[in-house]
């Protein structure tokens, strides 16, 4: 069985939530298409993006020297970093540069992917998560289960306990507007106490030097607002080339994550306000190589809006720590295959290959297609399961040869089904039974004159 | 080598075939009437949107009633409002007050406002419990796209399109306002 199954078969133990999570995911996904349906340019829309991103991609050295150049002068200090951990390192050492203890950040699929807040931790560096799923997640001490909705996972009954817990709300009370209003109280303290923010970046833009972060919450600007110093971390496939190609992306993004028609917030950040400074880190960590994949480059035209997971009928029923990648879903499948087949291969089977995904995917990234990919590697790769294998030869064997596979469909209706509808078999599932076989084949009826006969009747 | 140059040298070894620029050739959606349009997304999005009486001062008294405590940079308020870039440390915009601002370009597909800010500080824009738009009803244009053409970055440390009330749903999916910036928000068109 791979990982994914067995953690799946957990988290389908308390079927309410499952159905839960399902279902609230699947109403996304309809606000996500009721907002497409408006556009009769959607279409076209995809299709820039896609463009756009394949352009940049094969001149994104280009790219990043331009933004690099336009953001040097309007006075942003540009870093660069080959790997999370060199990433990390730069984000500590101009925080203990300015004797800073405070870090108030908003969400970065970055900052998780370089396990970036333990690390400061480590450092004597207070992480506060800014994002209210974000927080409600960290003050769990558990992990992220869907990168735009982070606690989609957790019931509200679990929030007021926890809030009742750490942030002293009444018993009992667990109204999403009372505990939201709660932790606004709480987090403004910690604004106005942090001394460094740090925001992701969702797009660089090359000719003005400048980058855009979108948040519905406002929690990213209130950080960079009331601290001096703000940290910007991205990978760098996150570069656009201009404020046209800005517009395509803005009207993509929110209509594809939530089915909004924009983030409340769409901030602009061009250059430090008087006596402040940002600092933008382009990291690396992994994604030349991917760009150099011919086959799975695709993946860095991604803007991480989270559609591919709303969508999938395998995510939306087996949540997100089902997957064994910070990622889950479809998008988490490939970008952990990229990051390693041996660590990350028993998510490839997470997926029931209906390319829903790929449908919904603003950026036309081909995630199903890749998906599909990866399974005809999984053998060559060395992380296919052994049992599978097996069996695929077995059948490899019957199908090639006629006189075997008639003799085997005569006798196996005379076999007892408990030899093969058990759990032993890798494709048995439970609550899906293995099919009964007919009493005699097509070939034998037909032979015998008995194909057709009941029609003529 | 420094991890730019190895970063960058690796990108350009990549074997990848030249991708040209796409041109935009396609045409945004045009809504019959665009002002009436933005309107009713900014109200979708949760936010409120009133005309501009005879005065500023008088329309902003018949939205907040007499009295009550305003920030905001615009010239025509100084008399009755704090301008954020003369306290002397950001903190003072931390507490509770309603934020005047003006905006240059209204988006009528998503009910955003684009909203530069010129001067020292912008944290009044999200620190605020109620932010108070102005924007000149003939600046609204259909798309982002067409805001993009229209909008200057110079020498802008800052901008932000805003479109609505600070807002989350991430407690069980149930919307709800004033996550962290303001609780309400208002566009005043003239």
């Amino acid at each position: 069985m791979s990982s994914h199954s067995i953690k799946a078969k957990a988290f389908l133990k308390n079927e309410a939530r499952a159905s839960w999570h399902d279902k609230a995911l699947y109403a996304v996904r309809e606000k996500r298409d009721k907002q497409a349906y408006a556009l009769p340019e959607w279409e076209e829309l995809r299709g820039a993006a896609s463009a756009i991103k394949e352009h940049t991609l094969s001149h994104l050295a280009f790219y990043l020297e331009e933004f690099e150049r336009n953001a040097t002068a309007n006075g942003i200090k540009v870093h660069w970093a080959e790997t999370g951990e060199e990433m990390n390192d730069i984000v500590a050492q101009i925080i203990a540069a300015r004797g800073a203890k405070h870090l108030v950040k908003s969400k970065s699929m970055l900052a998780e992917e370089c396990h970036l807040a333990p690390y400061l931790e480590e450092h004597g560096v207070e992480v506060v998560e800014s994002d209210l799923g974000e927080r409600i997640v960290q003050l769990m001490h558990c992990a992220p289960s869907h990168i735009v909705l982070p606690a989609i996972h957790i019931k509200r009954e679990e929030v007021g306990e926890l809030f009742e817990r750490e942030l002293s709300t009444e018993h009992g009370n667990s109204d999403p507007t009372y505990l939201t209003h709660e932790a606004r109280k709480h987090l403004r303290e910690k604004f106005l106490a942090a001394d460094v923010s740090m925001t992701g970046v969702n797009f660089a833009i090359a000719s003005e030097g400048a980058f855009a972060v979108c948040t519905n919450e406002g929690n990213a600007d209130m950080g960079t607002s009331f601290t001096d110093t703000h940290i910007a971390i991205m990978g760098l496939e996150k570069v656009i080339p201009d404020m046209a190609s800005l517009g395509v992306f803005t009207r993509l993004l929110a209509r594809s994550a939530t089915g909004q028609p924009i983030t409340t917030y769409t901030s602009i950040y061009r250059k430090p306000e008087e006596g402040k400074e940002i600092h933008v880190i382009i990291v690396d960590n992994g994604r030349t190589k991917s760009l150099a994949d011919e086959e799975h480059r695709n993946m860095l035209k991604c803007m991480r809006c989270g559609a591919c997971m709303n969508t999938c009928p395998v995510y939306r029923r087996t949540g997100g720590y089902s997957y064994s990648y910070f990622i889950p879903g479809p998008l988490g499948i490939n970008l952990g295959m990229l990051r390693s087949p041996e660590a990350y291969g028993g998510n490839v089977s997470g997926c029931s290959l209906c390319y829903s995904c790929s449908g919904v995917c603003p950026a036309k990234v081909d995630l199903a297609e890749q998906i599909y990919k990866w399974r005809q590697q999984m053998s060559p790769l060395g992380v296919a399961d052994n049992k599978k294998k097996l069996m695929v030869k077995a059948m490899n064997l019957l199908m090639r040869n006629p006189r075997l596979f008639n003799t085997a469909l005569a006798v196996v209706p005379y076999v007892p089904r408990l030899i093969y509808n058990n759990s032993i078999n890798p494709w048995y599932a439970s609550g899906r039974e293995m099919p009964h076989f007919a009493a005699k084949s097509f070939r034998v009826l037909w032979r015998e004159g008995e194909v057709g006969k009941e029609e003529k009747r | 080598m420094s991890a730019r140059d190895s970063i960058l040298s690796r990108l350009r070894a990549v074997e990848i075939a030249e991708v040209e620029k796409p041109q935009l050739s396609f045409s945004p959606i045009r809504y019959e009437n665009r002002v009436e349009h933005f309107a009713d997304i900014v109200r979708n999005v949760g936010g409120e949107v009133v005309e501009m009486r005879d005065s500023l001062a008088s329309t902003l008294e018949s939205l907040l009633g007499k009295g009550a405590k305003l920030v905001s940079p615009l010239a025509e308020l100084q008399e009755m409002a704090l301008n954020p870039d003369s306290v002397a440390d950001v903190h003072e915009l931390g507490g509770e007050y309603t934020a005047v601002v003006e905006g240059k370009v209204g988006v009528a597909e998503n009910g955003a406002v684009w909203v530069p800010v010129n001067g020292r500080r912008k944290a009044h824009l999200f620190a605020c419990q109620h932010l108070v738009i102005l924007l000149d009803r003939a600046t609204v244009v259909d798309t982002m796209q067409d805001a993009m053409a229209r909008i200057a970055l110079d020498n802008l440390a800052y901008g932000a399109f805003v479109s609505g009330p600070s807002k989350t749903a991430d407690i069980e999916q149930a919307l709800v306002m004033g996550a962290h910036g303001a609780m309400r928000a208002t566009v005043i068109l003239y």
